[in-house]
């Protein structure tokens, strides 16, 4: 009995290292156990063309395909358990190019080449129900997506310079098409902590950590080396089941609206009348002011100089700024009178320096306004919805149709 | 990789146990694995650093047998010139470079001067170069001195002065304290237990105390412009107990991770909140730093042989090159020369016998509170942090912290609890008192998978003493 006894003892006394290698050879398995393409982050972020670099840039892998479930991008932030209704179904390839279109599209001339941000890239939607699908498969008009893509890659590019399209698209939301952010496209990334397999930490942890790791002597082996420490060290199977374990609880434990406090995050803001999250509602503010006015006029410059420009090759711009989610739903800013509405000053100014453009604001108020239908943007993701895709391409569409009329007359 | 990190937690560690546990009887098999893994931990924080660890262990090696076989001859002193200036010297250029030519006026002269080695020089310091250095040259010094012999064992001496459980922030041990572990040591259940529990207990400090307070810490700076009074007085505390803790865990996880693998290292801190001055804070803080100031600056510089006045002097050097020694920042000889400054007038007192009576939990309140003031100094190394927090303190109202400190300040309220209990009421000896019996060695593993589970739901904050 006493033997008995010591040995239990000796073994409690070192059970610390059969529980340790235990857990670590359950963690080894984390490359066999967690597959890249269950709800995550971002679901294009897994089309990344360098897995852990770049991973929500275009070009991404050529002929990469998913099919899977995704949902929106603002609801890990606050630890919020995604509905079934708030998980989207998500389907996309990657074209021969590294872009989001059907493969063979270039095989021949297109009519439109679509620019702009995440929106227009598809962070949030599957894609049939991208603006450059729509246009191409409803409104009979062949529109290459060349979302996230600088528009000078497009301008150095060989093959549109022997095939220009007829229409060149800047879409975006109305602080987007004001800053001229889609000239240096700058989708801000949010390392994800729900999947492991979407790598996208990794970037942000080598800057943080690894600022200068690209000097010294071997630079290729420092960089390989330091690429594979940083990936183990972002890459676990236990920790992404734990924090969907986490997340289960905190959903049974707390409200949306008290976790909303407790994980309170400054660039967000949710709003429980509406369960709706904003994501940095304040840079979506839609009232003018001297920043936006002069953010306006400089973007006027930028686009009668890319107007011109692309007139050279016969190609017309077509402009379209979409209300921001904060200038639709936050109730902060529903009360801000018309004239005093950046989006308003942006669509006239368009109109006096002659730029072909879309005018959304009319428009898109009156539809939030309807209840019965679906919302314009998601929402738990900063994106806008497919329903918005819809009305933007079907405006594109009859602003091309119209454009295209006056030209043969 | 630190040691809360998940590549070492789930693969490093683990499998560095396990071929450790395999060999642990062929010695020189041990130590090359030991040696091999300590490489590997530090070329985690970037491959181009292992030559600065490698090529001066090569160095010093040779020349410690040197100063040995030339015992009392001018060639001694001069290898010994060699060695301690060739330590220093690597880390001056890597850790003081830029700040003396920024405060000679000559910022950019770096990055202009073409014949300096400054194209291969990491921008980055790399991690761990002061304890290291400061390593390096005990082992010099007590070859110099006859202290020690030095060994002609290149791998016993590459496991001695790569030994990763403590190869980046100490506690900094010196040769003769694990001479005979280098060569035989024993391993049973009873060194893991005790490895369990420093480890555990190190953990905890770490990511349950350290960190949580760490979170309203991060908080207050960020809105540093803005800050109140109330917010000062709680950024203060939250530091103090912070830098402890933070440091206590990490000296406890190396402990623990050494004992796993049969090595004993020295205690680095002994209730240091509980002492009653200055001079007594610095027996207990830091201890292998504060007594290798001691026995390898303080002391060459004559310490209290030299006259009363001189012996001033030397503290005031002494603590003024520690605070140094932290970093290339003026805050932190600011930090040192106040600590410098008290223990002269610490040592004035004493030597005029001055004594002054004041009850002992008087005088441990007081000393705690100047060390929490200084401690604040040594966090801002930006001055214009500094001077916002400094005149906050001056505008004295209570108005309420800010809303969106409540809800962090709530959640810390247990781990200030505990940081106030271990500081005031218990000490690091309470450590030695848990015995290895059944009960804790499972409690041991069971808060062991909590704090591995714990950790992952939480995004890491670097150890403070990492960057040193």
């Amino acid at each position: 009995m006493q033997i008995k006894k010591s040995v239990i003892t000796k073994i409690s006394l070192i059970s610390i290292i059969p529980a340790w290698l235990l857990i670590s050879l359950f963690e080894a398995s984390t490359f066999i156990l967690i597959d890249p393409k269950p709800v995550i982050y971002r679901a294009w972020e897994t089309a990344s063309n360098i897995e852990g670099k770049d991973a929500y840039r275009t070009p991404f892998k050529p002929h990469f395909k998913y099919n899977f479930l995704a949902h929106g991008d603002s609801i890990n932030m606050l630890h919020f358990k995604p509905n079934p209704n708030e998980l989207r179904k998500q389907i996309f390839t990657v074209d021969e190019y590294g872009f989001r279109n059907r493969v063979g599209l270039l095989n021949n001339p297109v009519d439109a080449v679509i620019f702009g941000t995440s929106q227009v890239a598809g962070a949030n939607e599957t894609q049939p129900n991208l603006v450059s699908e729509l246009l191409t498969d409803k409104y009979n008009t062949p529109t290459y997506n060349h979302g996230l893509l600088p528009l000078q890659r497009f301008w150095e590019n060989e093959w549109f310079m022997k095939h220009p399209p007829k229409y060149v698209i800047v879409l975006g939301t109305e602080k987007e098409v004001q800053e001229s952010s889609w000239i240096e496209t700058l989708a801000e990334n949010q390392a994800p902590d729900y999947n492991p397999k979407t790598w996208s930490s990794l970037e942000e942890w080598q800057q943080e950590n690894l600022p200068n790791s690209n000097f010294g002597l071997n630079k290729i082996m420092i960089y390989n080396y330091d690429q594979i420490t940083s990936l183990f060290k972002n890459y676990s199977v236990t920790r992404y089941l734990i924090n969907k374990l986490h997340t289960e609880i905190l959903n049974k434990l707390f409200t949306r609206e008290q976790l909303a406090k407790i994980y309170n995050n400054t660039e967000l803001d949710y709003d429980p009348s509406q369960d709706m999250i904003f994501y940095q509602p304040k840079e979506g503010n839609p009232t003018l002011t001297e920043k936006s006015q002069q953010d306006i006029k400089n973007s006027m410059t930028v686009l009668k100089q890319t107007r011109d420009l692309l007139k050279k090759r016969g190609i017309t711009l077509i402009v379209a700024a979409v209300p921001t989610k904060a200038h639709l739903y936050y109730q902060a800013y529903q009360n801000i009178p018309e004239s005093q509405q950046s989006l308003n000053v942006l669509e006239q100014e368009l109109g006096v320096n002659e730029i072909e453009h879309i005018k959304f604001h009319a428009i898109l108020h009156k539809e939030a306004a309807k209840t019965n239908e679906p919302l314009l943007y998601y929402r738990e993701d900063s994106h806008w919805s497919a329903r918005t895709n819809q009305i933007v391409a079907k405006l594109l569409a009859e602003k091309i149709k119209q454009l295209s009329q006056s030209t043969s007359n | 990789m630190l040691f809360t990190d998940i590549l070492f937690l789930f693969y490093f560690f683990p499998l560095f146990i396990s071929l450790y546990l395999l060999a642990q009887k062929n010695n020189i098999l041990a130590n090359l694995i030991i040696v091999t893994f300590s490489l590997v931990f530090y070329a985690s924080f970037g491959l181009s650093n292992l030559p600065i660890l490698v090529i001066p262990l090569i160095l010093d090696f040779v020349i410690a047998i040197g100063i040995h076989r030339f015992q009392g001859k001018t060639i001694s002193k001069a290898l010994l010139s060699i060695a301690v200036i060739g330590n220093l010297g690597l880390l001056a250029y890597f850790k003081y470079y830029d700040f003396i030519l920024s405060n000679v006026g000559m910022e950019n002269f770096s990055s202009n001067n073409i014949i300096t080695l400054n194209s291969l020089k990491p921008l980055l310091i790399p991690l761990g170069i002061s304890f290291i250095t400061f390593q390096r040259i005990s082992y010099i010094v007590d070859v110099y001195r006859k202290k020690i012999a030095p060994t002609t064992n290149f791998l016993k001496y590459a496991t001695y002065a790569t030994l990763f459980p403590h190869l980046i922030s100490g506690p900094i041990v010196r040769f003769s304290q694990i001479k005979e572990q280098l060569g035989k040591r024993a391993i049973n259940s009873e060194t893991i237990f005790e490895g369990t529990k420093y480890f555990v207990l190190g953990f905890t400090f770490k990511l349950l105390v350290a960190n949580q307070l760490f979170t309203v810490e991060d908080l207050i700076i960020q809105n540093i412009n803005n800050i109140q009074f109330l917010e000062s007085i709680i950024l203060m505390f939250f530091f103090s107990f912070r830098i402890y803790f933070d440091f206590l865990g990490y000296s406890f996880i190396a402990i623990g991770l050494a004992k796993f693998i049969g090595f004993d290292f020295p205690q680095n801190f002994n209730s240091p909140y509980q002492s009653t001055s200055i001079t007594d804070f610095w027996k207990r803080w830091n201890i292998t730093l504060s007594s290798w100031l001691r026995d390898y600056l303080y002391i060459p510089l004559g310490g209290s042989r030299k006259g009363k006045i001189r012996t001033y002097i030397n503290l005031l050097i002494t603590m003024l090159l520690g605070g140094l020694w932290h970093g290339a920042s003026w805050n932190f000889v600011i930090w040192g020369g106040l600590h410098g400054g008290f223990l002269a007038i610490e040592r004035v007192l004493s030597d005029f016998k001055i004594k002054l009576t004041i009850p002992t939990y008087l005088s441990k309140i007081l000393t705690f509170l100047i060390i929490t003031f200084t401690w604040i100094i040594f966090r801002f190394s930006d001055t214009q942090q500094l001077d916002l927090f400094l005149k906050s303190l001056t505008k004295i109202n209570i108005s309420p912290p800010n809303e969106a400190l409540v809800v962090p300040l709530i959640y810390s309220l247990p781990a200030l609890i505990v940081a106030v209990f271990w500081s005031f009421f218990l000490n690091e000896n309470f450590v030695l008192k848990i015995k290895p019996k059944t009960r804790n060695g499972w409690a041991f593993t069971v808060a062991f998978l909590f704090l591995i589970t714990y950790s992952l739901l939480k995004k890491g904050v670097p150890f403070i003493y990492f960057q040193f």
